[in-house]
C-alpha cells in the first residue's frame, strides 16, 4: 500500500518541470485563444479537461467561434480523435493492473495524451505492474492541474500582457500543434500533413462549412495512397 | 459570435470519448497496422495540420494583426529547426516561438 502512495507522488513529482511547463504553456495559448473566440471561462475548461488533446479543443473553439452546428461538431472531433483509439490500446496495457475488464480503465483512458503515454512506457521498467497505476494517475493529475492554471492565466490575462506576447501565444499553440502533427514516421502521414496544409485551408477558403471536412478527407486519401504506392517503391 | 458552446461540448465529449471506451474494450486486439487505421491517421494528420495552417495564416482574428510575413518567418525557422534536428519538437518549437517573439517584439 505504502508502495501505491510513493509511486502516486514520484509520477505527480515527475511532472512537476519540463511536461507541466510545456503542455501549461501550450494550453495558454489555448486560452488565449478560446477567449479570442468568444467563448467563456468554465467552458473554456472544461473543454481542456473533457476533449483532452490540443487538436480537438482548438477545433472545438474554431467551429464554435465560427457558429458551426452539430453536426459538423461531432463529425469533424470524431475524425480527429479516431487517433486517439490506437493511443489508448497501445497505452492500456502499460497502466492497468491486471488484464480484467474494471471501471476504472474508462476513467485512465479519459486521462490518457501522448504526454504521459510516452513518461509511463519511458518508466515502465521502472515500475511494478502494482505501481504503474497510481505513478500514471499522480503524473496525470499534476498535467490536468498544471493545464487549468495555465488555461485560466492565458484566458484571465492573456489581455494584460504586452501585445507581442499575446501574439506569440495565440502563435505558440497552432505552431506547436503541426508540430505534433508533423512528426509521423510514416510516409502516408507525410504527405497527408504537406498536402493537407495547403488544401485544407484552400477548400476552407472555398467553402467555409465543408471545407475542413472535404478538403481533409482529400488530402489525407491522397497522402495514404502515396504513403502506400512509397512503401511499395521501397525495398 | 458564438453558439451554444456546452451542447456542441457535449457534442465533442461525446464524440471524443466514443473512441476512448472503444480503445478500452478492444485494447490488445487492435492491429494499428491495419489499412484503415492508417487512412484514419493519415485523414487526420491532413485535416488537423491544415487546420493549424489555416489558423496561422488565415486568422481571422488575433493573429491577423500579426504581419503575414512575420508569422511566415517565424514558421520556417521554427520548422526549420525541426527538420534539422531529426524532427526534435522540443527545439523546432522554442525556435520558431523564439522567432516570432523576438520579431513581434521588434515591430511593437
Amino acid at each position: 500500500m505504502a508502495n501505491r502512495s510513493t509511486a502516486f507522488w514520484r509520477g505527480a513529482r515527475d511532472c512537476l518541470g519540463v511536461p507541466a511547463l510545456a503542455v501549461s504553456s501550450a494550453l495558454a495559448g489555448y486560452g488565449v485563444m478560446a477567449h479570442d473566440n468568444g467563448l467563456e471561462l468554465s467552458v473554456t475548461v472544461a473543454s481542456v479537461l473533457s476533449l483532452w488533446g490540443l487538436p480537438a479543443m482548438m477545433t472545438y473553439a474554431d467551429l464554435v467561434g465560427a457558429a458551426s452546428g452539430p453536426f459538423l461538431m461531432a463529425v469533424t472531433i470524431a475524425l480527429i480523435n479516431i487517433r486517439t483509439l490506437p493511443m489508448v490500446v497501445a497505452a492500456l496495457p502499460l497502466i492497468r493492473h491486471g488484464r480484467q475488464l474494471r471501471w476504472s480503465h474508462f476513467v485512465y483512458a479519459q486521462f490518457i495524451s501522448p504526454t504521459n503515454w510516452a513518461q509511463i512506457a519511458r518508466m515502465q521498467s521502472r515500475l511494478s505492474a502494482a505501481e504503474r497505476p497510481p505513478y500514471f494517475l499522480g503524473f496525470s493529475i499534476v498535467m490536468w492541474i498544471g493545464v487549468t492554471i495555465g488555461t485560466v492565466l492565458g484566458f484571465e490575462y492573456g489581455a494584460q500582457l504586452p501585445e507581442f506576447m499575446v501574439q506569440t501565444l495565440l502563435f505558440l499553440t497552432p505552431f506547436f500543434v503541426f508540430l505534433m502533427m508533423s512528426t509521423s514516421r510514416r510516409r502516408g502521414g507525410q504527405w497527408a500533413v504537406a498536402i493537407g496544409a495547403v488544401m485544407v485551408p484552400l477548400a476552407m477558403t472555398l467553402s467555409p462549412e465543408w471545407g475542413l471536412l472535404v478538403g481533409g478527407l482529400s488530402a489525407g486519401t491522397i497522402g495514404f495512397l502515396m504513403g502506400r504506392q512509397n512503401q511499395k517503391a521501397e525495398p | 459570435m458564438t453558439s451554444e458552446p456546452w451542447g456542441l461540448l457535449a457534442v465533442a465529449f461525446a464524440a471524443t470519448y466514443s473512441w476512448r471506451a472503444l480503445g478500452v474494450l478492444v485494447a490488445r486486439r487492435i492491429d494499428t497496422d491495419m489499412a484503415i487505421f492508417e487512412w484514419f491517421g493519415c485523414v487526420t494528420y491532413a485535416l488537423v495540420g491544415g487546420l493549424m495552417i489555416k489558423a496561422i495564416f488565415f486568422a481571422s482574428s488575433g493573429l491577423a494583426t500579426v504581419p503575414l510575413t512575420d508569422r511566415g518567418l517565424a514558421f520556417v525557422a521554427g520548422l526549420a529547426v525541426f527538420i534539422l534536428s531529426k524532427r526534435n519538437i522540443g527545439a523546432g518549437f522554442v525556435a520558431g516561438i523564439a522567432a516570432f517573439a523576438l520579431i513581434a517584439m521588434l515591430r511593437t
